[in-house]
């Protein structure tokens, strides 16, 4: 990556935060405050969320997303959302950001928290720095399609080329955006983009988490969030999935934010953050529906004379979501039908729904009505790959129950978080935050599994192969971000501890912060120096997976004229027969190929008589 | 809403989420040392690789010849358009090559446009194609075995 591309990157935060403080404000003011209403982390994803949201659509319009582009969008954005605060009576003397709520009780446990995750951000920006696209999905369309956008624009030709044409376009804009303003298509970029990324996404969660609960409880999600498995291994890959259920989470934690703490100011924010996630994959789009069928079903009576809000939202992803399924239609007739009559469900759902919560006791008739017009549609997608085989209903099940409780995927987060929500149900009875969440999770974890039934799931050699897993973190993050959120509820749980502790905790928050998170820090900083972190050595070998077609490596070495050195070197002390190939690192190794394990053993032990320590490794030819 | 502890379901219930509270910190924690050495060893691996051959992860993947790749990328002009023709004469032991060719050329060549349908005077990339088929169609300046780079006639 060149100092250029590190420069774009943070120019084009520049802009997003530029923009988003301009749809907070207008927010804040159309909603009657008389401040911002957030913290700047929220404007910060608002605006990344809002701009790259228009520079799709006037991509699907045909307007290339160029530097010039890309910075009128975000400039626009932030004038008219400021216009519109100025003349709602938000002044520049009140226009700032919302006071940090006060740290709560056990403020240093969610500070050393809040601190190791900067160090597992800080790790994850390290790793993503000069590292190519390696992922398939990334390299055969989602990395594709952002580069014809910036290369070409939103060229039909070249976007019927790729592997999933149809899925939509919100994260090759959002690469695309940073291409434009960096002015060149480096490959190196969106992993570092995919970082940063997350960095927003928690600390957005972390300014929005933080309003209703304390820090104790809401750093130990996100830090348990970056450090689950299957978020470590995916969050540098420039897919869709993760992206969509970032999105999804923080809209669906923003909705109870303004059902359960009236903001209203908010609203705008969750509304960006949910047509992000239904532009993002397809799977973004169903569980908006979802999320929309429980808002309806599961409406409380007060909320009932609120629904305008809402309805709003609804129609405004619904419009966002439109031009794409209206140009795959016209360019691709590749399920787009499907994709326009989800659209529409949404609209119906999402929209309207709300409205028809006013209705009382007929929302569940309503409901169940808007499940029908969203499922009629919702299955011709499904099907849209192949067919259904109802017959692996069981094995579906097992695969998505399986992967979303796998420990190897999220270590303990579902069997936490799940148990968590049930004890705030029985001990909030009255609640409707957790019975919602619950509602959302099991629509999810329906619609993926019937997702699956499309599958031929005999043909995957091993079920995490499926798209199974991808689809359950969707609904782990989604527990990580309204866990604490729910046990907050609870009100002060750390009544349990005895007050002797508790006041001297409180009273000692900034020493027994500095006694606790400087050592932690200090011995990770220690450790990493020491390397206890680190493999010994990058691995470039080859591990052996066809024990009959195994080869003996003498070495591994950087240059092609080294490797005919050391090609020269075994043949003078009797090794014939080698040949020279790469390996994964890019480099060269002199091996023996298509040898069985048994001989390539030998040969290591003959080679170590003469002082060379050989590896066995599989035969390949380039790594 | 801020509940008593007057009922001793109240009170269990708020120890069970107490416990499982703590259970998700304790879980996160104990998580962070692999997580930093799955990334330090990720990061160390990315770096292990040469700087010229990082965006040619996917050829590693599919046994695509980066030689190939390297002379298209030298010989078709940055914004030419180009048209890969594939025949089963350039065989691999990876069952990811053959359908990867086509996206693993674009994804290297790109901002060259890659066509669907072969045009006169576009350049024209052989894959272990069938090159007599193009005899007097096209005239090839790098050649490889079964892999041949040229331009078709206008």
């Amino acid at each position: 990556m060149t100092a250029g591309d590190l420069v774009a990157l943070a120019a084009a935060q520049a802009l997003y935060f530029l923009a988003g403080t301009g749809i907070t404000a207008a927010s804040a003011a159309l909603a009657g405050r008389a401040s911002l209403g957030s913290r700047p982390a929220v404007s910060w994803l608002a605006g990344l969320a809002g701009t790259t949201l228009v520079v799709m659509d006037l991509a699907i319009a045909g307007v290339r997303p160029t530097r010039v582009v890309v910075v009128a969008v975000a400039v626009v954005i932030a004038a008219a959302g400021s216009l519109v605060a100025l003349r709602r009576g938000l002044t520049i003397r009140t226009a700032r950001f919302d006071r940090r709520p006060p740290l709560g009780p056990f403020a240093p446990v969610g500070l050393v928290c809040a601190a190791v995750t900067g160090v597992v951000l800080a790790a994850m920006l390290d790793a993503s720095w000069d590292r190519g696209v390696a992922n398939y999905d990334s390299w055969t369309f989602w990395v594709p399609k952002a580069l014809i956008l910036h290369y070409f624009g939103l060229d039909a030709g070249s976007i019927g080329n790729v592997l999933a044409p149809s899925d939509p376009i919100f994260a090759p804009a959002l690469q695309a955006s940073v291409f434009g303003i960096a002015g060149s298509g480096d490959t190196m970029l969106p992993s570092v983009l995919y970082v940063v990324l997350l960095i927003a996404v928690v600390l957005a969660a972390a300014a929005l988490l933080r309003q209703i609960a304390p820090a104790a409880l809401v750093w130990p999600a996100l830090l348990l969030l970056v450090v689950m498995p299957e978020v470590v291994r995916r969050v540098m890959a420039p897919e869709g999935d993760l992206p969509w259920q970032y999105f999804f989470g923080l809209g669906t934690v923003v909705v109870l934010l303004w059902a359960v703490h009236r903001r209203t100011d908010l609203l705008p924010v969750g509304a960006l953050f949910l047509a992000a996630a239904a532009t993002t994959k397809r799977e973004g789009l169903l569980a908006f529906v979802v999320l929309s069928v429980a808002s309806g079903i599961l409406v409380t009576p007060e909320l009932r004379h609120r629904w305008r809000g809402p309805a709003a939202c609804g129609i405004f992803v619904a419009l966002v979501a439109a031009p794409w399924w209206v140009w795959t239609q016209m360019h691709l007739h590749t399920a787009g039908s499907a994709n326009a009559a989800l659209a529409i469900g949404a609209l119906v759902v999402g929209g309207i729904g709300w409205n028809v919560a006013r209705l009382g006791r007929w929302a569940l008739l309503v409901g169940a009505v808007a499940v029908v017009v969203i499922g009629v549609p919702a299955v011709r997608l499904l099907r849209s790959g192949g067919e259904t085989h109802i017959d692996q209903l069981p094995a579906a099940l097992h695969v998505a129950a399986w992967d979303l409780f796998d420990p190897s995927n999220w270590v303990l987060a579902s069997f936490v978080c799940l148990p968590l929500l049930a004890a705030t149900v029985y001990f909030d009875r009255h609640g409707r935050v957790v019975p919602f969440v619950l509602f959302v999770s099991a629509g999810l974890f329906g619609v993926f599994v019937i997702r699956l039934l499309n599958f031929p799931l005999a043909w995957y050699p091993h079920p995490s192969l499926t798209p199974a897993r991808r689809n359950m973190a969707s609904i782990v993050l989604l527990w990580l971000f309204v866990t604490p959120f729910a046990v907050a509820r609870l009100g002060d749980i750390t009544q349990l501890v005895p007050r002797r502790l508790a006041v001297l905790l409180d009273r000692n928050v900034p020493f027994a912060t500095a006694a606790v998170c400087a050592p932690a820090l200090l011995l990770v900083f220690v450790a990493s120096a020491r390397g206890e972190f680190s493999v010994a050595a990058p691995s470039c070998e080859v591990p052996v997976t066809n024990p009959a077609d195994a080869a003996f490596v003498f070495g591994h070495v950087p240059t092609n004229s080294a490797a005919h050195a050391l090609q020269q070197q075994v043949q003078k002390v009797g090794f014939m027969g080698t040949v020279i190939a790469a390996d994964p690192c890019g480099r060269f190794r002199v091996m023996i190929p298509h040898v069985s394990t048994h001989v390539a053993e030998q040969e290591r032990q003959e080679a170590a008589h003469v002082g060379i320590h050989g590896t066995i490794e599989q035969t390949t030819w380039t790594g | 809403m801020r509940p008593t502890a007057s009922s001793a379901g109240e009170l269990n219930a708020r120890i069970v989420v107490s416990v499982l509270t703590a259970v998700l910190l304790g879980t996160g924690v104990i998580e962070t040392p692999w997580a930093l050495s799955k990334l330090t060893a990720d990061g160390t691996r990315a770096r292990a690789v040469i700087p010229a051959l990082r965006t040619d992860a996917p050829a590693f993947q599919t046994d695509i010849p980066r030689d190939y790749l390297a002379a298209a990328q030298a010989t078709i002009p940055k914004h030419a358009s180009y048209y890969v023709d594939q025949g089963p004469k350039y065989v691999s032991g990876n069952p990811l090559m053959a359908p990867s060719v086509k996206p693993v050329t674009a994804f290297e060549l790109y901002p060259r446009r890659p066509l669907t349908e072969p045009q006169p005077g576009a350049w024209l990339i052989c894959y272990g194609c069938d090159l007599d088929r193009w005899n007097g169609k096209a005239s090839f300046s790098w050649e490889e075995g079964p892999l041949a780079i040229g331009r078709i006639e206008p």
